[in-house]
C-alpha cells in the first residue's frame, strides 16, 4: 500500500469523526438549549390573573335584590298603614248609614203623620182647608225624603262594597308582589350562587389542569441530564481521532526492525477505535432510544391534559351541560323576565286600582251632593211644621191635630238634627278619604319608580353578566395549556432525534473504513516479517501506555491495556463521589 | 439570594446538563469555557462553589484549582472536579491542588445536586 493512500484514508476517518463530533455537538446542544427553555415555559404559561368578574357583577345584582326586598317591606308598612285608614273611614260608613236608616224610619213616620193629619182635615170642613194643604205638601216632602234615604244607601252600600273591593284588591296586589319578590329572590339567589360557584369551579379547574402540566417537566428533565453524554461522545471520538494521528505517524524511513514495531503497534489501534465507535454508537443509540422514550411520555402526558381540559370545558362551559355557566345563566335570565313580567303586570293592576280610586272620590263628591239635598228638605219639613202650627192655633176644628203637629214638630227636629250629622259625618268622611287616595297615588307612584330603576338595573346587569360569561368562557376556551413556543420547540427537538438516526450511520461506514485500515497494516506487517524471516514479532508496551495515559475514559485505557497485556489501575464508577 | 456556583467545562454538553440541574434546584450558574475563562470570573466575584473538569483546553482543572487556592478572592471555596477521569493517581493530583471533591462523569443528578447542597447547603 502507497503512504499516500494510507494517509489519505486516515485523514478521511478522521474528518468523518470530527464531523461526527460536531453533528453530536449540534444536536445535543441543540436539545440542551431548547428543553431549559420548555421547562421555563411549563412553569409560567397559564398563569392568568382570575378576575372572578361573575362573582362581583353577580354579587351587585343581589345587592340590588335586597335593596329591593327591603323596599318591599318599606313599601308594606305602607300600606298597612293606609288599608288601616281605609278600614276606619270604611267603618265610618257604618255610622252614617244609622243615620240615614233613622232619617228613612222618620220620613216614614212623617208621612203616616200627613196621612192622619188629612183625615184630620178633611173633617174639619172648611177650616181644614188650607191644613189639608200643607199636609198634602208634607205627605210630598216625606216621600221625597224617604226616596232620598234610599238613594242615599244605595250609594253608600255601593261605596262601602267598593272600598272593600279597592282595599282587598291592593292588599292582594302587594302580597302577590312580595310572594313574587321572595319567590324571585330565593330562585335567583340559587341560580347566581350556582353561578359564582360555577364561574369559581371553572376558574379553579382550568388553573388546576394548568398546574398539572408541570409533570411534563420530568421528562425533559431526564432529556438535560442524558444531554451531557455528549462529552463522553466528544471525548471518545477524541480517543479515535488520536489513534488514529498515531497510524499517520507512520514512517517507511526507519528500519525493517522499528518499522514492524510501528506495524504491531499501528495494527492494535483500528480495534481500539472500533470499540470506540462501537461504545459511542451504543451511547448514541441508547440516548436517541432514551430521548424517545421521554419525549413520547412528555408528549402522552401532554395529550391526557389537552384531553382532561376539553372534557372539563365541555362539562363546565359547554350548552346542555348540567353545570354550564350558560345553563345557569338562561335559568337566571329566565327568572328576571318572568319576574319583569309579572310584576309589570302586578303594577298595571294597581294602576288601574288608582284610576279607580278616582273614580270613588267622584262618587264621594256625588254622595255628599245628594246629602245637600236633605238640607232643603229639612227646610221644607220645618216650614210645614211652621205652618200647621199656625193652622192649628188658628182654628178651634183642628184641636184634634195639636198632638199630630207635636209629634210633626218633634220629627222635624230629630230630622233636622239627623241630616246635619249625617252632613258633618259625609264632610268629614270626605276630607278623610280624599288625602287617603292620595296616598295610595303617591305610594303607587314610589313603588313603580323602585321597580322600574330595579328593572333597569336588572337589565344592565343582567346584560353585564351575559358579557362577563361570555369573556370569561372565551379566556378560559382561549387559554393554552402549552404555549406556541413550547409546542414548537418540543416538535424541534423530535426533528433532532431523526439528526441521531444519520449519525449512526455515519459511524458505522467510519468502523467498516477502520476495519480496511486495520488490513492494510497488517498485510504491510506480513511483508516485513516474511522479509525479516520471523512469523512472529512482539508489541512494544512503552508508546501503548503512553497513548494510554492521553485518553480520559477508563473502559478505553483497560481495553488498550490489555492488548498490550499491561494493567492499568482500577478506576472509581461513572457518577461516583469523592469528597476529600 | 441564591447562592452562585461557577461551571468550568469545555463541554457546551456538560455546561448546559449541569447549569440546568442546578438552576432548577435554585442556585444562580455562571459559565466558564476552561480556566481561562474563569479567571477573571472569579476576581470579578465571589462563589459559593466551583464545579470545574479536569481535562480542558488553555488552562484545565488542575491548574485552575491551584490558582484559585493561591488568589486572594474565592480562596476558600469549595471545588467540585468533575470529569470523565476516574483513577486514584488523577484524583490525589486533584486533591493536591486544594479540590474538595471527586465527581465522575456521566454524573447522576441526585448525587450532584446531594453534594453541592452538602457543601454549601
Amino acid at each position: 500500500m502507497g503512504n499516500a493512500g494510507f494517509e489519505a484514508l486516515c485523514r478521511s476517518v478522521i474528518e468523518s469523526l470530527e464531523a461526527v463530533t460536531l453533528e453530536t455537538e449540534k444536536v445535543y446542544g441543540a436539545m440542551g438549549a431548547s428543553f431549559p427553555v420548555m421547562v421555563k415555559e411549563l412553569a409560567t404559561f397559564g398563569r392568568q390573573e382570575s378576575q372572578n368578574l361573575l362573582a362581583l357583577l353577580t354579587q351587585t345584582i343581589l345587592d340590588e335584590v335586597q335593596k329591593q326586598e327591603a323596599a318591599s317591606e318599606v313599601a308594606q308598612k305602607k300600606t298597612q298603614i293606609n288599608l288601616s285608614r281605609l278600614e276606619a273611614q270604611i267603618a265610618s260608613l257604618a255610622t252614617l248609614r244609622l243615620f240615614v236608616d233613622d232619617i228613612r224610619e222618620d220620613s216614614i213616620l212623617m208621612e203616616l203623620l200627613s196621612l192622619n193629619a188629612l183625615v184630620i182635615a178633611s173633617k174639619a170642613g172648611e177650616s181644614g182647608r188650607a191644613f189639608s194643604v200643607i199636609t198634602t205638601e208634607l205627605q210630598q216632602i216625606a216621600s221625597r225624603s224617604k226616596d232620598l234615604t234610599d238613594e242615599i244607601s244605595r250609594r253608600e252600600a255601593n261605596l262601602d262594597r267598593i272600598f272593600g273591593e279597592f282595599g282587598g284588591e291592593w292588599k292582594k296586589s302587594e302580597s302577590s308582589e312580595r310572594l313574587l319578590l321572595s319567590e324571585f329572590i330565593a330562585s335567583i339567589r340559587a341560580v347566581f350562587r350556582e353561578l359564582k360557584s360555577g364561574e369559581a369551579r371553572l376558574l379553579e379547574g382550568n388553573e388546576r389542569i394548568q398546574a398539572k402540566a408541570i409533570v411534563v417537566k420530568e421528562p425533559l428533565v431526564r432529556i438535560m441530564v442524558e444531554v451531557q453524554n455528549q462529552d463522553r461522545i466528544r471525548q471518545s471520538i477524541d480517543h479515535v481521532t488520536l489513534s488514529i494521528q498515531e497510524l499517520r505517524g507512520h514512517s517507511q524511513d526507519l528500519s525493517l526492525e522499528k518499522r514492524l514495531d510501528d506495524l504491531t503497534y499501528l495494527a492494535l489501534l483500528p480495534d481500539l477505535s472500533v470499540q470506540v465507535l462501537d461504545e459511542i454508537s451504543d451511547q448514541i443509540g441508547e440516548n436517541r432510544k432514551s430521548f424517545q422514550n421521554s419525549l413520547d411520555e412528555a408528549a402522552r402526558l401532554m395529550e391526557g391534559l389537552e384531553q382532561e381540559r376539553r372534557d372539563f370545558l365541555d362539562a363546565h362551559v359547554k350548552k346542555g351541560s348540567s353545570h354550564g355557566l350558560e345553563a345557569n345563566f338562561s335559568e337566571g335570565e329566565r327568572l328576571f323576565t318572568n319576574y319583569f313580567g309579572e310584576t309589570s303586570h302586578l303594577l298595571r293592576t294597581r294602576e288601574d286600582l288608582v284610576r279607580k280610586g278616582t273614580q270613588l272620590q267622584k262618587n264621594i263628591s256625588e254622595m255628599v251632593n245628594t246629602l245637600r239635598d236633605f238640607e232643603s228638605l229639612s227646610a221644607s219639613f220645618r216650614n210645614v211644621d211652621l205652618a200647621s202650627r199656625i193652622q192649628v192655633a188658628r182654628h178651634h176644628q183642628l184641636v184634634a191635630m195639636r198632638d199630630n203637629a207635636s209629634s210633626m214638630t218633634n220629627l222635624t227636629n230629630k230630622i233636622e238634627h239627623d241630616v246635619g250629622q249625617t252632613m258633618k259625618m259625609a264632610s268629614e268622611f270626605a276630607k278623610a278619604i280624599l288625602p287617603l287616595f292620595e296616598d295610595f297615588r303617591a305610594q303607587f307612584n314610589e313603588r313603580f319608580q323602585e321597580i322600574e330603576t330595579f328593572v333597569t338595573l336588572g337589565r344592565k346587569s343582567v346584560a353585564d353578566v351575559k358579557v362577563a360569561q361570555d369573556q370569561l368562557i372565551r379566556s378560559v376556551e382561549g387559554t393554552q395549556l402549552f404555549t406556541d413556543k413550547f409546542t414548537d420547540q418540543f416538535s424541534s427537538t423530535h426533528r433532532d432525534l431523526g439528526n441521531l438516526d444519520s449519525l449512526l450511520q455515519t459511524i458505522a461506514t467510519q468502523r467498516a473504513t477502520l476495519g480496511s485500515l486495520k488490513a492494510l497494516v497488517l498485510e504491510e506487517k506480513r511483508k516485513l516479517m516474511a522479509e525479516k524471516g520471523v512469523s512472529e514479532w512482539k508489541l512494544e508496551t512503552e508508546k501503548l501506555k503512553a497513548i494510554v495515559n492521553g485518553f480520559t475514559i477508563f473502559t478505553h485505557k483497560k481495553f488498550l491495556a490489555d492488548l498490550g497485556a499491561f494493567e492499568v489501575e482500577q478506576a472509581a464508577d461513572a457518577g461516583e463521589v469523592t469528597l476529600f | 439570594m441564591s447562592k452562585c456556583i461557577l461551571v468550568v467545562d469545555d463541554s457546551n454538553a456538560i455546561r448546559q446538563s449541569v447549569g440546568f440541574i442546578l438552576e432548577q434546584a435554585g442556585y444562580q450558574i455562571i459559565s466558564a469555557v476552561d480556566g481561562t475563562d474563569a479567571v477573571p470570573k472569579l476576581v470579578s466575584q465571589s462563589f459559593d462553589l466551583v464545579l470545574t473538569d479536569v481535562n480542558m483546553p488553555n488552562m484545565d482543572g488542575i491548574a485552575l484549582t491551584k490558582h484559585i487556592r493561591q488568589s486572594a478572592q474565592n480562596k476558600f471555596v469549595p471545588i467540585l472536579m468533575l470529569t470523565t477521569e476516574s483513577q486514584a493517581d488523577m484524583m490525589k493530583l486533584g486533591k493536591e491542588a486544594g479540590a474538595t471533591g471527586w465527581i465522575v462523569k456521566p454524573f447522576d443528578a441526585e448525587k450532584l445536586l446531594a453534594t453541592v447542597k452538602k457543601l454549601i447547603g
